[in-house]
């Protein structure tokens, strides 16, 4: 591997090691947030405090899970990051000058 | 799904959008740099990590001061938050900055004052979490981390922008987005003496050959223990640089920045790989986008944590009321 394919690939690692970080950073907090809204929502305040006056409520189903804006976002930097990757090297290889051949230049 | 939730989900999605079209351009549209090839579109995620850093700590230090006047819970969890943020975004630019000072400067850490100050900070906002884990008492812990917020805050301007930039010699390439007064070169005469850094430089002549002058530097490393003779070229036509030599033994170059032959003076400067790397428009697009991808992306951060900070915090207030 040349030195300069060598540096893409780090700078393409350093790169992705920011995103992992910040994505597990916010996939984290993401559930922590969606958990404790559910807790919320399940144990209104003063609840505890008047069991008596409460009726029992039916048994209600969670809300189906569905593709939300946040799985949106990470399917794009993974095709983003993806692409990055796999076609970046390619693509500088084709954007380089190509020096004419020897019979065209003299033609 | 109420209107300030869909718009959230839209805002997230935008972030997102245009944080792949950055890591896209990174790879894609920018040049490589030259001295520093591909290792050089690091700088597009190291300096915007540095910079959301800064702006956390300064929300941080604002919520700080609104807690300790308005003893809001909430204003506790959004300086927190905050912190938490500018926190992982200081670890991110010293992990990236670590990767492209081996590429650069052939080592990943070498005490330079930008990395030895940066380790200082992540070591105070440590302090400030290490702090908030030792204090029970939920009142009094807000209270103390609000105070030590702001003084944590007080040292940070002074670690990131004024340390760094005192010191005499930095391999860190400042001059590539501020010019300071380490960065300005020196204009000198033939025969005359002066000092880059820790390097003295003499200027023993200059050479023109067509539209390009070459200038004859004698260039000597501290205590005069060696000596070399760098020829660094000048176009006049387009008035910038053609060569630039490197330093014996090191990875500075030395460039010369204009010259005046004439009165037979030259301004010459010493150069850390990356100076210079925001010439390039395209880079700087790409640069100037990531910055505000990423701010936007602590924006989301810091309302999704300070959120999960605060409604935890109600829900301990409702435990201990129970109890």
């Amino acid at each position: 591997m040349s030195e300069s394919t060598s540096a893409i690939y780090v700078s393409m690692a350093t790169v992705l090691l920011v995103w992992v970080t910040i994505a597990i950073y916010l996939a984290r907090v993401s559930a922590r947030l969606r958990s404790l809204q559910r807790d919320v929502r399940s144990d209104p305040p003063g609840s505890a405090q008047r069991p008596e006056e409460t009726a029992p409520q039916p048994a209600v189903a969670p809300d189906p899970p569905s593709v939300t804006a946040d799985q949106w976002t990470w399917m794009a930097w993974y095709a983003a990051l993806t692409y990055g990757c796999v076609e970046a090297p390619g693509m500088l290889k084709w954007l380089q000058p190509h020096p004419k051949a020897a019979g065209q230049l003299a033609g | 799904m109420g209107m300030a939730q869909r718009l959230g989900s839209i805002g997230k999605l935008l972030v997102g959008m245009w944080l792949a079209g950055v890591t896209i351009a990174t790879f894609v549209v920018i040049p490589p740099y030259q001295g520093l090839g591909d290792a050089g579109r690091i700088v597009i995620v190291h300096v915007p990590t540095a910079w959301v850093a800064v702006i956390a700590f300064t929300v941080s230090a604002v919520y700080s001061a609104l807690y300790l006047r308005r003893r809001r819970p909430d204003d506790d969890a959004k300086a927190t938050a905050a912190a938490e943020g500018g926190l992982i975004f200081t670890l991110l630019a010293t992990l990236t900055g670590m990767v492209f000072s081996q590429i650069a400067w052939g080592v990943f850490w070498n005490w330079d004052p930008r990395q030895v100050t940066i380790l200082i900070l992540l070591l105070i906002y440590a302090a400030l979490f290490a702090l908030r884990s030792a204090i029970d008492e939920p009142e009094r812990r807000r209270r103390l981390a609000a105070v030590y917020s702001l003084f944590a805050f007080v040292t940070m301007p002074f670690l990131m922008f004024v340390a760094p930039r005192m010191a005499e010699s930095t391999l860190h390439p400042n001059c590539a987005f501020i010019k300071g007064s380490d960065c300005d070169g020196i204009t000198l005469k033939i025969g005359h003496v002066g000092q880059l850094g820790d390097q003295k430089v003499q200027l023993l002549g200059l050479e023109r050959q067509g539209d390009i002058v070459v200038a004859q530097v004698k260039v000597s490393t501290p205590g005069l223990a060696s000596e070399a003779i760098l020829q660094p070229g000048y176009d006049l036509a387009t008035r910038s640089y053609t060569d630039r030599p490197t330093f014996p033994g090191q990875r500075f170059t030395l460039a010369l920045e204009s010259v005046d032959l004439e009165r037979g003076e030259a301004r010459i400067n010493m150069e850390a790989p990356g100076s210079g790397l925001l010439a390039n428009q395209r880079t700087l697009w790409v640069f100037l986008a990531s910055n505000i991808g990423f701010t936007m992306l602590f924006v989301w951060m810091f309302l999704v944590r300070s959120q999960v900070l605060s409604l935890e915090a109600q829900i301990a207030q409702r435990k201990v009321a129970l109890a």
